[in-house]
């Protein structure tokens, strides 16, 4: 009887413990879910590479599921932004340079644990996500600015893609004919400043100008950026460009080779042959064509939302990321030239996009278009300047006086 | 117990004022509050108080009294022209009895349009590569040759307007014709017997007994066009050159790009100020016109 009894508590035991103990390896096993926001899924081509990515890791793992979030470019920044400063957003979220460190002074992103470094390395641009010895991001991707032409545009005029900024403007003057076909391509409206910075920084950089001095000043009215702004103008008073146009619409344009040459990050020439196999033959990258060898850089992070609730799981992520597997099929999914790593693109990636290799020759040159000590204020110092541009360029203000006046407002914005 | 019928009053209007006390009252309140503080977007629980800086620093600045001007200059055309467009429309519709059905359900089309989806089927009708708007100028040998409708500082605002216009009219039309349609017609029928013109009816007979509508109408067109974001951030985001930069885009940019609260508080409540000085003269106009009649 004792017996007996013994038993049918033992067993009553066994049967509560395993009730207690299913139920809760049932919840382990349920994966923690995290949300990771980036602009490019929306992309066509580039946005369902990047997804089967994100299923990837989600089916190479059982503890963390991503889920992806997606805003176009042109409100992305302002819709993060605002959501992380309201203490709320997704976990995990990609950033230009520049929004990041605005996103870093207020305090929105948080410093990684340490991530394994991955066997290739980190890239050298990598050192701008590490603030005070702390690593607030990795680079998600990181491309600069090369001269994209079609050959056979140029040789319709008896000419090759341009290696110096006198056969380049020569290039632009006999390939354009009327509003039928156009030598270069930039954007030109207030409805894209974004981009229009970065087309405008190109004619800076390249005439050795730059948007503030070392210690910070604005030098926005110094005589290389009055040369480089004159030529700019130029360009766009003798109509070798497309009035008028957003990058999406010139950029159909040029896969629709009615357009002989772009000045683009790595990029565009995948959004070409997308848009017209056709012109994959026809393209030729050349270094950007202005007397020095500098151009504008585009740089992309990745980085944890401070107020995310699920900061392990997000730095499990992102350590995944760097990884020199995950590296390689980041830059086939984006067609990228490079990621975080010193990782060079696949052999089998560059055999099917040949310019990578171009724009990864002509990376060193790439430089940061945020104005050097006034990092912060880059979207104001932006919208004055081009606002003036726009001046210059609309409303018959003369390029000095335009740039001068920038300089005084860019000088009071800075309390300089 | 009786119950006195003001305290009844009070009870019945007190979810109402309770409601609009939470959704109105508290958010004028609080950007009441933010206008008078130096707040950033970024970080909006950590304000400095700075007094009336945000209004100051706005009136000395040199681009504040432009977008006030363009404010004015936009919500001004733009009600004028749906009020001329709305009632000529209207006074179409209340002649052609056969096709009523039809012209209606035809005018209200643009009114139904969200006016994002509005915003950017008019950026491909004024497209400077491909247009509609420039195909049928070169079709008709007026130029058109890549003319830039939004970025052309001389052409900028006009086009907005036209599109505005195109969003607003019918609305306007069919508010009319309903009260063209509430005018007895024995007044007008009397007034031919007595000779008047058809011209002389409309102004004498028909416009002082639809002129309250008429009222309503610039009363809500004016206060739709003064905080009107959508249309104008889509087709020009302010350019070129600050033509279309109205006082609700200074707003935003100040808020979401620039990250300064407390900055577009001040400019949204210099805006609620406008709206509330217009209501008030609605209001004293109307009164003004009853006691006429």
């Amino acid at each position: 009887m004792k017996a007996k009894k013994i038993i049918s508590v033992i067993s009553s035991s066994v049967l509560a413990l395993g009730l207690v103990t299913i139920p809760v390896s049932i919840a382990h096993a349920k994966p923690v879910e995290i949300t990771y926001s980036n602009w490019q899924f929306a992309e066509p081509g580039r946005g369902e590479a990047l997804q089967k990515l994100i299923d990837e890791y989600n089916s190479s793992q059982t503890k963390i599921k991503v889920k992806s979030i997606s805003y176009p470019y042109a409100s992305y920044s302002t819709t993060i932004l605002t959501q992380l400063g309201a203490r709320s957003g997704p976990d995990v979220v990609n950033f230009d340079y520049d929004v990041f460190l605005r996103a870093n002074q207020a305090r929105l992103v948080s410093a990684l644990p340490a991530i394994k470094a991955p066997k290739a390395g980190f890239a050298s641009y990598d050192k701008n996500y590490i603030k005070s010895g702390k690593r607030y991001g990795v680079t998600w991707q990181s491309t600069g600015y090369s001269l994209i032409c079609n050959k056979k545009l140029l040789a319709a005029a008896n000419l090759t893609c341009p290696k110096t900024y006198d056969d380049f403007k020569a290039a632009a003057a006999a390939t354009t004919n009327g509003t039928t076909q156009y030598g270069f391509a930039f954007r030109n409206t207030m409805t894209q400043t974004s981009g229009w910075w970065f087309d405008l920084s190109n004619f800076v950089f390249g005439f050795g100008g730059r948007w503030t001095d070392a210690k910070g000043n604005p030098t926005i009215n110094s005589a290389l950026v009055q040369k480089a702004v004159t030529e700019y103008k130029d360009f766009f008073d003798k109509k070798y460009i497309p009035q008028g146009l957003t990058a999406t619409e010139y950029r159909r344009l040029f896969w629709e080779e009615k357009i002989a040459m772009t000045l683009d990050n790595g990029s565009l020439p995948t959004v070409y042959t997308t848009g017209n196999p056709a012109i994959k033959d026809n393209l030729v990258i050349e270094k950007s064509p202005f007397p020095k060898d500098a151009n504008a850089q585009i740089l992309i992070g990745t980085h944890i939302n401070a107020n995310s609730k699920k900061q392990k799981e997000a730095a499990a992520f992102i350590s995944w990321l760097v990884t020199d597997a995950t590296q390689a099929k980041i830059m086939e999914a984006m067609t990228a030239e490079a990621a975080a790593t010193k990782k060079a693109p696949p052999p089998a990636l560059v055999a099917r996009a040949p310019w990578l290799k171009d724009f990864q020759k002509y990376a060193p040159n790439g430089i940061l278009v945020l104005p050097q000590g006034a990092e912060l204020a880059t979207e104001e110092i932006r919208t004055i300047v081009l606002t003036q541009v726009d001046k210059m360029l609309r409303s018959g203000v003369s390029v000095k006086d335009g740039l001068d006046a920038a300089q005084k407002s860019v000088k009071e914005l800075l309390g300089k | 117990m009786r119950v006195s019928p003001k305290l009844t009053n009070w009870f019945l209007l007190g979810p109402a004022f309770f409601f609009l006390a939470i959704i109105l009252g508290f958010p004028l309140l609080r950007g009441l509050q933010l206008s008078f503080t130096e707040t950033n977007t970024l970080n909006p629980n950590e304000s400095t108080y700075v007094g009336l800086d945000n209004y100051t620093n706005l009136f000395s600045s040199s681009s504040f009294l432009p977008a006030l001007m363009v404010t004015i200059t936009y919500a001004s055309l733009a009600v004028i022209g749906a009020l001329i467009v709305g009632m000529t429309t209207a006074l179409i519709m209340n002649r052609t009895a056969a096709s009523k059905f039809w012209v209606r359900t035809f005018v209200t089309l643009p009114w139904a349009a969200p006016p994002v989806a509005v915003a950017l089927i008019f950026l491909w009708i004024f497209n400077p590569q491909n247009g509609v708007a420039n195909y049928a100028l070169r079709v008709l040998g007026l130029g058109g040759n890549g003319t830039q409708w939004f970025s052309n500082p001389s052409l900028a605002m006009p086009a907005l307007l036209a599109v505005t216009i195109w969003m607003t009219f019918p609305l306007t039309s069919l508010i009319f014709l309903a009260a063209l349609q509430s005018v007895p017609k024995e007044l007008s029928e009397s007034a031919m017997i007595d000779g008047a013109s058809s011209r002389k009816i409309l102004w004498h007979v028909t416009f002082p007994i639809i002129k309250p509508t008429i009222y309503v109408m610039t009363l809500l067109l004016s206060i739709w066009a003064l905080r009107r974001f959508d249309i104008i951030w889509i087709l020009t985001e302010g350019g070129p050159v600050e033509k279309t930069t109205t006082l609700v885009i200074k707003l935003y940019r100040e808020a979401f790009s620039y990250s300064r609260l407390g900055s577009s508080a001040a400019i949204g409540m210099i805006g609620f100020v406008f709206s509330v000085l217009l209501t008030f003269f609605y209001f004293k106009a109307n009164k003004k016109a009853e006691e006429a009649m």
